[in-house]
């Protein structure tokens, strides 16, 4: 009788499983033929003619790029040098050191011959205090902050606190533009008149990839399967649900690796929050809110374009905080904002983005869960058929390759492309073997972040960088 | 049920083969097609120099196919326009381009797909094809566009002084500041004189896109002919036509009667003294540096660190700054002071 009842149970997790992906699958399936349109008609476009205008222009508005970084000694002193050379008219870099513990300012310092400043800063918003402030001698648009440690919003704060130019553009400090990265990115933020408030841009993997003096010079993929898995990962949720969601003016997240905002619409809603650790998410989301209740004609953009690269975890320790923390900051920010959830007065946001990244991008980690416990439970008690083993089996493979598939086709689309095919093959392999080993990690540490999401206090994170470029 | 799931999978895994067919396929043909298309580049390029600039009469045998002859030729034709300056090499960019593609922009620019679209009205532009110009006009009035298809059509009949575009612009008042900007950037300095003579007949009937980027145009550009109607614009009834007025004499880095500023140093809208502060920078007035001083402990930050910018600027700026540093009335002039006097005036990269 029990084993029945545990039968019955378990069917009916099953299918709810089943349901579920099947739902989740189809979602994405039309998030992909939302968003292909867009990249197939910009396939051929020549990208360095399309922003030429700008580069050029007088009244191409200037930008004040913030890089706030935290022991980044390894990675800084190439990021800024990717920030020197990168093509806009004017704009001014600013790193804001958060406290480090290690030698990032002095990298800063003598890489760039920085020379003490003083500053009469204005207070958008309140910070930990910033300790000094540098100047490089060599680049006058280049300065340094350092300031007592208060993690990355706190560093952010206190960077547009310094900065001088209308719009900013925030760089994590392990990240390389592409030359032409500001320029792509802040065009739909010009085209517009400054409708669009914020725009972000595809970050790539750089791992694998030949990158010489902050230069991209030859796209590779790595050896390393957990780093080959999450560029497909990348591609599937940047260039399928994030450009699916951006076309409907819902997109809840701009990364934090690289995006622009309009300062005045930030500084109106507060500046980035300090006591969430997606304070990327949770800043979009506000600035959504406070768009929809101004009934502003306003938003927010993503543009397909890989500009930003950054450097992929490449052991499973890293990958396991990584996700943690992005979990826990997505259940940070629907928690802050679930006023907005299934709230018609927020329009798309309320009724389909908040529940989507409730249901799609948070609870996902439970229901997956719930449907590897069927596959096991049910293979090794007898509790479900092997009928059904079978189909959840063979759902939850494809559920995962196809969408990956689909995503490659758009990668193959767009400007920075893999040179040869046998990197077609490798992806499309590795996609298949998502769902056995690379899937199931992802969902047991998420849905561990999930529960430290309760309990846990925000922090930066911590990553053992390598660094992306040489010399 | 389960018959019904394994058919889908199935059908799935059709679809994911097929899509790695496809892949593959087309990769490895554009893979074979750059290849043949930089080969041939690389033969052609060194070939085709002399005759581009002069040096030969001869011109060098294209390849047959057509999409590849060109893709090539485009290549070669666009990498000699970024070096060129002459106007005699301008001319024989034009030459080849007209005499090579005209016919496939033609077709593009009637059935060609968007993107295609937008790199031929580039190309037009880049070669100065103005045998097109009629093409282009019908672009402009029998297609529904927007963007940045529209912008481009525009541009490239402003690249070709067509002075019909006067006409255009003052009759779509809601045409963005910045594309009637880019088009006057390209409109020579006489076509611009028929325009400035337009604006003073029309006077307020003017569209506001028109006059301000005329007005900021004028400065950008430098031309000393149309200084006279910039510095009249200062006492213009209109805040935005004042201060855009004021951005020009900036970049002119010039004003006939520096007197003209001094209203603007008390004037109630900060953005009137911020922009007086920076003419007088640039300038290098020194007989109006009290008026910065004072300006340095305006109530607006922006003020105050132009005017400190601009103290930075005189010939005695840093005795001045150190001065304003230690004595200044106000703390906040104080502080900016001392960061003038610290920092580099920069930002431009």
């Amino acid at each position: 009788m029990d084993k029945e009842w545990l039968s019955l149970l378990t069917l009916i997790l099953a299918i709810v499983a089943m349901t579920y992906m099947v739902a989740v699958g189809l979602i994405y399936l039309i998030l992909f033929l939302i968003a292909s349109p867009r990249i197939k008609k910009e396939r051929y476009l020549n990208q360095e003619d399309y922003v030429e205008e700008l580069a050029f222009n007088k009244d191409t508005f200037p930008v004040s790029v913030l890089i706030p970084a935290y022991n980044e000694e390894v990675g800084i002193s190439t990021t800024v040098r990717s920030m020197i050379g990168l093509s806009y008219p004017q704009y001014e870099m600013i790193v804001i050191d958060d406290g480090s513990k290690d030698d990032t300012s002095r990298k800063v310092i003598e890489q760039f011959k920085m020379t003490e400043i003083d500053v009469a800063l204005r207070k958008y918003f309140d910070t930990k205090e910033v300790t000094k402030a540098y100047q490089s001698s060599v680049h006058p648009n280049l300065f340094l902050l350092r300031k007592e440690n208060g993690g990355k919003a706190d560093a952010l704060n206190a960077g547009i606190n310094f900065s001088r130019y209308p719009y900013f553009a925030a760089v994590d400090g392990d990240c390389i533009l592409d030359h032409d990265a500001l320029l792509k990115v802040m065009k739909p933020i010009i085209d517009s008149n400054g409708l669009v408030t914020s725009t972000g841009g595809t970050v790539r993997i750089a791992n694998g990839s030949t990158i010489t003096r902050s230069q991209v010079e030859k796209i590779a993929l790595p050896k390393s399967p957990i780093v080959l898995l999450q560029i497909i990962e990348y591609f599937r949720a940047f260039l399928i649900g994030r450009l699916g969601l951006s076309r409907l003016n819902i997109l809840l997240i701009i990364s934090g690796a690289f995006g622009v905002f309009e300062k005045n619409r930030v500084v109106k809603v507060g500046g980035y929050n300090t006591k969430t650790v997606g304070e990327d998410m949770e800043l979009i989301v506000r600035i959504h809110r406070s768009i929809k209740e101004e009934k502003s004609k306003q938003r927010i953009e993503y543009i397909q374009d890989p500009v930003c690269w950054t450097e992929a975890p490449d052991s499973a320790a890293v990958l396991r905080s990584q996700r943690k923390r992005w979990q826990r900051g997505l259940a940070e920010t629907i928690w802050l904002h679930k006023k907005m959830l299934f709230n018609s007065k927020y329009k798309g946001i309320g009724l389909f983005s908040m529940p989507y990244y409730l249901v799609v991008e948070l609870l996902s980690a439970l229901f997956e869960l719930v449907g590897y416990a069927v596959i096991i439970g049910g293979l090794l008690f007898s509790l479900v058929s092997l009928d059904i083993v079978i189909v959840m089996f063979i759902t939850t493979v494809f559920y995962g390759s196809l969408l990956s598939s689909l995503a490659v086709l758009l990668e193959e689309w767009t400007y920075h492309k893999y040179p040869d095919t046998k990197s077609l093959i490798v992806l499309f392999g590795w996609a298949l073997t998502e769902s056995f080993w690379y899937r199931p990690l992802m969902v047991w540490w998420r849905f561990g972040g999930l529960v430290q999401s309760l309990t846990k206090k925000a922090d930066w994170g911590n990553m053992k960088r390598k660094g992306i470029s040489s010399e | 049920m389960v018959d019904m799931m394994l058919l889908i999978m199935g059908v799935l895994l059709v679809i994911q083969l097929s899509l790695l067919i496809y892949l593959y396929t087309v990769k490895t043909w554009a893979i074979k097609q750059n290849h043949e298309a930089d080969s041939l580049f690389q033969q052609l390029f060194p070939k085709y120099l002399p005759y581009l600039t002069g040096d030969s009469d001869s011109e060098p045998n294209l390849p047959q196919n057509l999409k590849l002859k060109q893709k090539v030729l485009e290549r070669i034709l666009a990498g000699f326009a970024h070096v060129v300056t002459d106007p005699a090499g301008k001319q024989r960019i034009k030459e080849v381009a007209e005499c090579h593609l005209i016919d496939s922009y033609r077709k593009t620019l009637k059935a060609g797909d968007w993107s295609e679209r937008l790199n031929a009205l580039y190309l037009i532009e880049e070669f100065m094809m103005d045998a097109l110009v009629e093409d282009v006009k019908e672009h402009l009035t029998t297609r529904e566009m927007s963007g940045e298809e529209y912008r481009q059509t525009l541009r490239t009949l402003a690249s070709f002084q067509e002075e019909s575009l006067l006409d255009y612009m003052l009759n779509h008042p809601n045409m963005s500041y910045r594309l009637t900007k880019e088009i006057m950037r390209r409109l020579s300095l006489d076509v611009l004189m028929d325009l400035m003579h337009i604006i003073k007949e029309k006077g307020d009937d003017t569209p506001d896109a028109v006059r301000h980027a005329f007005i900021d145009y004028c400065g950008e550009a430098g031309y000393y002919q149309l200084l006279p109607f910039i510095e009249s614009m200062l006492n213009d009834s209109s805040k935005e036509t004042r201060i855009k007025a004021l951005k020009s004499l900036y970049h002119y880095h010039y004003c006939t009667r520096p007197e003209l500023i001094i209203p603007f140093f008390t004037s109630v809208h900060w953005e009137e003294r911020l922009h007086a502060a920076k003419l007088t920078g640039v300038m290098n007035l020194t007989e109006f540096s009290d008026y910065l001083m004072s300006l340095a402990g305006d109530r607006v930050w922006w003020v105050r660190f132009q005017a400190c910018e601009a103290i930075k600027q005189l010939s005695d700026g840093e005795i001045l700054l150190a001065y304003l540093s230690e004595r200044h009335k106000d703390e906040y002039a104080q502080d900016m002071a001392k960061q003038m006097l610290t920092m580099r005036v920069g930002g431009h990269a």
